[in-house]
C-alpha cells in the first residue's frame, strides 16, 4: 500500500477502507462548515430585534446549514463506517464494485463544494429552505445564479447516493462469508442494508423534482410555479422523499448504538429479532406517512388522517427498539466508557424526539406545530441527538480499530457530558417556543420569545465547542495515543478479529461461518493474486470532476461571470476522456484478478453475477424516477382539465412506430447477451448492431416528433408539455448512457472475442436496454394515448 | 399589547380543542417518558460492571467470534407492543374525535350559514382581509362568539396563515382555497404572522388580529371602511 501522505493513494484509491476514510474526514469538514452557519444564525437569534445578519443572509445559512447537515454530514458519517466497516463485517475483502465506491464518494465531494460554490456567485445563492418549496424555488421568485449550483449540487447527490445503493446492496447480497445468515448479521451491517434500500426508492423522487425544478428554473418552464397544482406537487415530490430521508439518517446510528450497547453489557441485544422486524416494518411504512408534513396543505382531509394513523403506527416499531435496547442491559456488567455513553444518550434524546414526533402526527395538535420552533426542537432531537451522538459513540467505538491506537476516554467522558448538557440546553426551549416561526432572522420584542432563544444561543456554543475536545483528543491520540489490542472492547464482530488497522485486504485468509462461529480460514496458497497499485484508478475521480466543472461553468454561464463558457467546456471534455479512461481500464481487465476466489454466502441470489444484481437494484430505483416524472405529468393535468391531453399534441401512429423501433433495439441487446453466453461473437455483434443501429433509430425518431410538438406552438411554458418533455428527454439521457457500453462491447468482442465475466456484464446491458423498452411504453400509454 | 391570557383555551373554540387534546397527550408523554428515562437511567447504574459479580464465562457472555445468542422472551417482546398498541390506539381515538371538530367544514363540505366568511391572501409579504362587503383590510378585526371562516389564498409563493394563540393555521397557496375557521371566545388583540419561509420578508408578514365585541363589530362592518378606532367612537357616540 502506497504511503499514507501519498496524494496519489488519496486521488486514485478504489480501497473500501481509504473510502471510508475519505468520506469521514469530508463529512466532518461539512460539519464544521454547517456548524459555523449554525452559529451564525444562533448569535442573530439570541436577542429579539438584532441586526447581526440580514434577511437574505439568515435565509442563506438556515437553507445551506440544512442541506449540508443532512446530506453532507449525517449520512456521510454513516456511510463513512458503512464504507469501512460493512465489508469486514460480512467477511468481505473490498465492495462488489471498488470503482463504484470510489465514483460514490467523489460524485458527493464534488456535489458539495458546487452547494459551497453557490455561496460565491454574485446574487446569492439558495435562500428558500432545505425544503426548497415551489414557487418560491422557481426563478421568477428566486433568482439567485447560486441556487441552480446548490440544485446541480443536490443532483450529483443524489447520482452518489444511486451507485452507493447499488454496490451496497449488491455486497451484502453476494459477499458475505460462507454461512453467514442476514438475520446474524451486526445491527450495524442490517442497518446499513435498511438505510440503502430506504434509498433507493425515496431519493429518485427527488430526483425527479430536482430535475423539473432544473426546467423551470433554466429552460422556461413553468410545472412548479403552475397555479394548478405546482405547489403541491412540489410537495408531494419532496415529501415522498423527505420522511423516508429522516430515517435514512437514523438508522445507521441507531444500528450502530444496538450494537454497542450489547458490547458494553456484555449481554446479547434483547429479542433480536423482533428489533430486526421493527425497523423493517418502520422502513416500509416510512413511505405511507409522508403527508404528515402536508397537513396544512389543503390536500382531502382523508388523505392526511390515514398518513396521521400510519404516522401514529410508525411509532411502535420505534417505540419496541428503544425498549427493548434498553432491556438489553438488565442483568448485564455495564461499562460507561465513552462509545456506551453516546450510544445511551443517544436513546435518551431519541426518546423525547419520538414522543414529540407523536404530537405531531395528530392533525390538530399539528396546527399548532407546524412551521414552528417545536418542529425545530422535534427534528434535531431525533437527527442531531439521537443521529450525531449515536454515530460520535460509533466513531468513538472504532477509532482503535482504524488507527490502531487507543483515544483518551476522560476527554471523551468529558465531550459527552458537556455536549449533552449543551445539548439540550439548545433544543430544549424550542419546545416552549411553540408560538416562534421557525426561519424567521429576527422576532419582535414584545413576543417575550428573548429568554429562551439566549438559553438557546448559549447551548448553541457550548454544543459546538464541545466537538472541539474530540478533534483534539483524535488528531493527539491517532499519532500519539498507546497501542490498542485488536479487541479492546471484546466485542464479538469480524473487524475485532483482525488487526488494527486491518491490512489491506482485512483478512490473511477466508472468512467462514459456522453455526454461531466466525472464523478465518487459513488459505492454501495465496487468496489474492494481486500485485501492488493494482487497484488505484484516477477514473472515479474524474468523472466526478468532469460533471463538476461543466456545471459550475454553466451555473457560472447563467449567472453571467466571465469564465463560466471555457469551464462548461472543459467539464465536457474531462467527462469525455474520463469515460474513456474508465472502459480503456475494463478494456485492458485491469482488475480482472481482483475478483474474489472464495465462495461466499449468496442466498437467495445464488448464481445471479453481481452485475445484474447491481443493474437489477439499480432498476428498481430508476423505475420509481420515471414514476415521478410520469406521476407528475398525470398530475398536473388532472389538477388543471384545459391542459391538452396525449392525442391533442402527439400523433399516436409515430409514437407507436418509436416505442416499437425501442422494444426491437432491447430485442437486439438480449440476443446479444444470450449468444453472448453460448460464445458467438459474430451472432453477439450483429444483436449489438442491431441496438445500436435501432436505438439512434429511436432518437431520431423521437426528436423528429417533438419538434412536430413544438412546431404546432406547444412550449415549455404548458406544465403537461413540459413534464412530458422532461420524462421523454430522460429518457433519451438513459439511451445515450445505453450506447456507450454497447459500443465497448462492440469493441471489445471484435477485437478479443467473448472471454472472463462478459456475458455476465452483457445480461446486465440487456437488463438495462429492456428497462428502457418499458420504459417507452409507459411514456406512450402516458403522453400519447391518455 | 399583546397579552397573554392566564387560560389559553378559554380564547376560542379552536384553541379549546386543542388544549384539551394536547392534556391527552402531554400527560402520556410523561408518564411514558419518565418511566423510560428512569429505565434508562437505573438500569445502568443497577448493573454496574464489578470485578468480582461479573462472570466472563456465562452462557450469553459476548464472546469474540462467536454470534450472540437470540434472547428475550416471546411474551414480554407482545406485552411491549400491545402495551404500546394500547396508547397509541388511545391517541388516536382522541385525535380523531378532535379531528372531526376542528376540520368539520372540511369534512362535511359546507360553511354554516351564519359564519363570517373572510378573505385571507397572503402576498409578498403581508396578507389582505376582504369582508363579505368588499371592505378590504390589513388588520383582521372579528367577532367575538361567532364562527369565522377564512378563506385562505396566495398571489404569489407559499404561505402559512396562522393565529397561533387561537390555534388557526393554514397554508396559503397560489391557485388554492384552503378552508380554516375559529370562534373567539374573548375579546383582545393576537398575532397573526406567516409560517412557512416565503423570501427575505418572511420574518416581518406579521400583523395582529382584535377581536371585539358584536356591536363593535357590527358597527365597524356597517361603516364601511372605517378605522375600527372610528367604530369604537361611533359605537360609544349612539350608545351614550
Ligand atoms: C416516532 C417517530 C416520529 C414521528 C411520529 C414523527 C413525526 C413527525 C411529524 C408528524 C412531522 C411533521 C411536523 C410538521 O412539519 O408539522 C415531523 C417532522 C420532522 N421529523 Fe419527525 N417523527 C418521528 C421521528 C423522526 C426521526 C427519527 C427523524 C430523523 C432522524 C425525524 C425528522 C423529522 C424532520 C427533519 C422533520 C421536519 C421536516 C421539516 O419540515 O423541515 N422525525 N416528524
Ligand atoms: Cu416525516
Ligand atoms: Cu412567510
Amino acid at each position: 500500500m502506497a504511503e499514507t501522505s501519498s496524494l496519489k493513494r488519496w486521488l486514485m484509491t478504489t480501497n473500501h477502507k481509504d473510502v471510508g476514510i475519505l468520506y469521514l474526514v469530508t463529512s466532518l469538514y461539512f460539519f464544521i462548515v454547517a456548524g459555523s452557519l449554525a452559529l451564525l444564525m444562533r448569535l442573530q437569534l439570541a436577542v429579539p430585534e438584532n441586526n447581526f445578519l440580514t434577511a437574505a443572509n439568515y435565509n442563506a445559512a438556515v437553507t445551506n446549514h440544512g442541506l449540508l447537515m443532512v446530506f453532507w454530514f449525517l449520512s456521510p458519517l454513516g456511510f463513512a463506517f458503512a464504507n469501512y466497516f460493512v465489508p469486514i463485517q460480512i467477511g468481505a475483502k473490498d465492495m462488489a464494485f471498488p470503482r463504484l465506491n470510489a465514483l460514490s464518494y467523489w460524485l458527493l465531494l464534488f456535489g458539495g463544494l458546487l452547494v459551497l460554490a453557490g455561496f460565491f456567485m454574485p446574487g446569492g445563492t439558495a435562500d428558500f429552505g432545505w425544503t426548497v418549496y415551489a414557487p418560491l424555488n422557481t426563478d421568477e421568485f428566486t433568482p439567485n445564479p447560486g441556487a441552480n449550483l446548490v440544485a446541480f449540487g443536490l443532483l450529483m447527490l443524489v447520482a452518489s447516493v444511486t451507485v452507493g445503493t447499488v454496490n451496497f446492496v449488491t455486497t451484502i447480497a453476494l459477499l458475505r462469508a460462507k454461512g453467514y445468515r442476514y438475520t446474524q448479521l451486526p445491527m450495524f451491517t442490517i442497518g446499513i442494508l435498511i438505510t440503502v434500500l430506504l434509498m433507493l426508492w425515496a431519493f429518485p423522487s427527488l430526483q425527479a423534482g430536482l430535475v423539473i425544478l432544473g426546467a423551470d428554473r433554466l429552460l422556461d418552464a413553468q410545472v412548479f410555479s403552475a397555479p394548478e397544482g405546482g405547489a403541491i406537487l412540489w410537495d408531494h415530490l419532496f415529501w415522498f422523499f423527505g420522511h423516508p430521508e429522516v430515517y435514512i439518517v437514523l438508522i445507521p446510528a441507531l444500528g450502530a448504538v444496538l450494537d454497542i450497547i450489547p458490547v458494553f453489557s456484555r449481554k446479547p441485544l434483547y429479542a433480536r429479532k423482533t428489533i430486526i422486524i421493527s425497523l423493517i416494518v418502520a422502513g416500509i411504512l416510512s413511505y405511507m406517512v409522508y403527508a404528515h408534513h402536508m397537513f396544512m396543505t389543503g390536500v382531502p382531509t382523508f388523505y392526511l388522517e390515514i398518513h396521521s394513523l400510519t404516522t401514529e403506527a410508525i411509532s411502535v416499531p420505534f417505540g419496541v427498539i428503544t425498549i427493548l435496547a434498553i432491556a438489553t442491559m438488565i442483568g448485564g456488567a455495564i461499562r460507561l466508557s465513552t462509545p456506551m455513553l453516546f450510544a445511551l444518550g443517544s436513546i435518551a434524546v431519541f426518546i423525547i424526539g419520538g414522543i414529540t414526533g407523536v404530537f405531531n402526527s395528530s392533525m390538530v395538535l399539528d396546527t399548532a406545530n407546524r412551521g414552528t420552533y417545536w418542529i425545530v426542537g422535534h427534528f434535531h432531537y431525533v437527527m442531531v441527538g439521537a443521529a450525531l451522538f449515536g454515530l460520535f459513540g460509533a466513531f468513538y467505538y472504532w477509532f482503535p480499530k482504524m488507527t490502531g491506537r487507543m483515544y483518551n476516554e476522560s476527554l471523551g467522558r468529558l465531550h459527552f457530558i458537556i455536549s449533552f448538557i449543551g445539548f439540550n440546553l439548545l433544543y430544549f426551549p424550542m419546545f416552549l417556543l411553540i408560538d416562534m416561526p421557525r426561519r424567521v432572522f429576527t422576532y419582535p420584542e414584545w413576543t417575550g420569545w428573548g429568554p429562551l432563544n439566549f438559553i438557546a444561543s448559549v447551548g448553541a456554543f457550548i454544543f459546538g465547542l464541545s466537538h472541539l475536545i474530540m478533534f483534539a483528543n483524535f488528531l493527539y491520540s491517532m499519532k500519539k495515543g498507546p497501542l490498542a489490542d485488536n479487541n479492546p472492547w471484546g466485542s464479538w464482530t469480524y473487524e475485532w478479529l483482525i488487526d488494527s488497522p486491518p491490512s489491506e485486504f482485512n483478512f490473511d485468509g477466508i472468512p467462514i461461518v459456522s453455526g454461531n462461529k466466525l472464523s478465518i480460514a487459513m488459505a492454501n496458497g495465496a487468496s489474492h493474486s494481486h500485485h501492488e497499485g493494482d487497484h488505484y484508478s484516477i477514473w472515479p475521480f474524474a468523472i466526478s470532476a468532469g460533471p463538476f466543472l461543466a456545471l459550475l461553468g454553466l451555473g457560472m454561464m447563467v449567472a453571467g461571470v466571465s469564465g463560466g463558457v471555457p469551464l462548461l467546456a472543459l467539464g465536457v471534455i474531462v467527462s469525455l476522456v474520463a469515460v474513456i479512461g474508465w472502459a480503456r481500464e475494463d478494456y485492458k481487465e485491469k482488475f480482472h484478478d481482483l475478483e474474489p476466489l472464495e465462495v461466499k454466502e449468496t442466498w437467495p441470489f445464488q448464481g445471479i453475477s453481481k452485475y445484474k444484481l447491481g443493474m437489477w437494484v439499480f432498476l428498481f430505483g430508476d423505475a420509481v424516477f420515471f414514476a415521478g416524472l410520469l406521476g407528475s405529468n398525470f398530475f398536473v393535468r388532472a389538477n388543471n382539465p384545459l391542459l391538452p391531453s396525449g392525442p391533442e399534441v402527439k400523433n399516436l401512429i409515430v409514437g407507436a412506430l418509436s416505442t416499437i423501433v425501442m422494444i426491437m433495439a432491447a430485442l437486439g441487446v438480449y440476443i446479444a447477451a444470450k449468444a453472448a453466453r453460448l460464445g458467438n461473437s459474430r451472432m453477439a455483434l450483429q444483436g449489438l448492431g442491431m441496438g445500436l443501429v435501432l436505438g439512434i433509430s429511436f432518437v431520431i425518431i423521437s426528436a423528429l416528433d417533438w419538434i412536430q410538438t413544438f412546431s404546432q406552438g406547444f412550449t415549455l411554458e404548458n406544465p403537461a408539455i413540459a413534464t412530458g418533455f422532461i420524462a421523454v428527454f430522460s429518457h433519451l439521457l438513459h439511451l445515450g448512457a445505453g450506447f456507450i457500453p454497447l459500443i465497448y462491447f462492440m469493441i471489445k468482442i471484435a477485437a478479443k472475442g467473448i472471454r472472463g465475466a462478459m456475458p455476465d456484464a452483457m445480461d446486465a446491458l440487456s437488463l438495462y436496454w429492456s428497462f428502457l423498452a418499458l420504459v417507452s411504453i409507459g411514456i406512450y400509454a402516458v403522453l400519447y394515448l391518455f | 399589547m399583546f397579552h397573554y391570557p392566564f387560560d389559553p383555551s378559554s380564547l376560542a373554540e379552536t384553541a379549546r380543542i386543542w388544549w384539551n387534546l394536547y392534556g391527552y397527550y402531554l400527560l402520556l408523554a410523561i408518564v411514558i417518558g419518565t418511566a423510560v428515562m428512569t429505565l434508562l437511567v437505573a438500569i445502568p447504574l443497577a448493573y454496574r460492571y464489578k470485578p468480582g459479580s461479573h462472570n466472563p464465562n456465562a452462557k450469553d457472555e459476548i464472546k469474540p467470534g462467536e454470534i450472540p445468542s437470540e434472547r428475550g422472551r416471546t411474551a414480554g417482546v407482545l406485552l411491549i407492543a400491545v402495551l404500546l398498541l394500547g396508547v397509541f390506539f388511545g391517541l388516536l381515538t382522541q385525535s380523531l374525535e378532535a379531528t372531526k371538530e376542528f376540520k368539520k367544514i372540511e369534512l362535511n363540505g359546507e360553511i354554516p350559514d351564519d359564519a363570517l366568511v373572510i378573505q385571507v391572501i397572503g402576498f409578498q409579504w403581508g396578507w389582505t382581509f376582504r369582508y363579505p362587503n368588499g371592505v378590504e383590510t390589513d388588520v383582521l378585526i372579528i367577532p367575538v362568539n361567532r364562527m369565522v371562516v377564512f378563506n385562505v389564498t396566495s398571489e404569489d409563493v407559499f404561505h402559512a396563515f396562522s393565529i397561533q394563540d387561537l390555534r388557526v393555521k393554514i397554508d396559503a397557496i397560489p391557485g388554492k382555497y384552503n378552508i380554516a375557521w375559529t370562534k373567539a371566545y374573548q375579546p383582545g388583540i393576537y398575532r397573526v404572522q406567516c409560517y412557512e419561509l416565503c423570501g427575505v420578508g418572511h420574518a416581518e408578514m406579521i400583523t395582529k388580529v382584535m377581536v371585539v365585541t358584536e356591536d363593535v363589530f357590527d358597527f365597524w362592518y356597517n361603516s364601511q371602511g372605517a378605522t375600527l378606532e372610528e367604530a369604537m367612537e361611533e359605537a360609544a357616540h349612539t350608545e351614550g
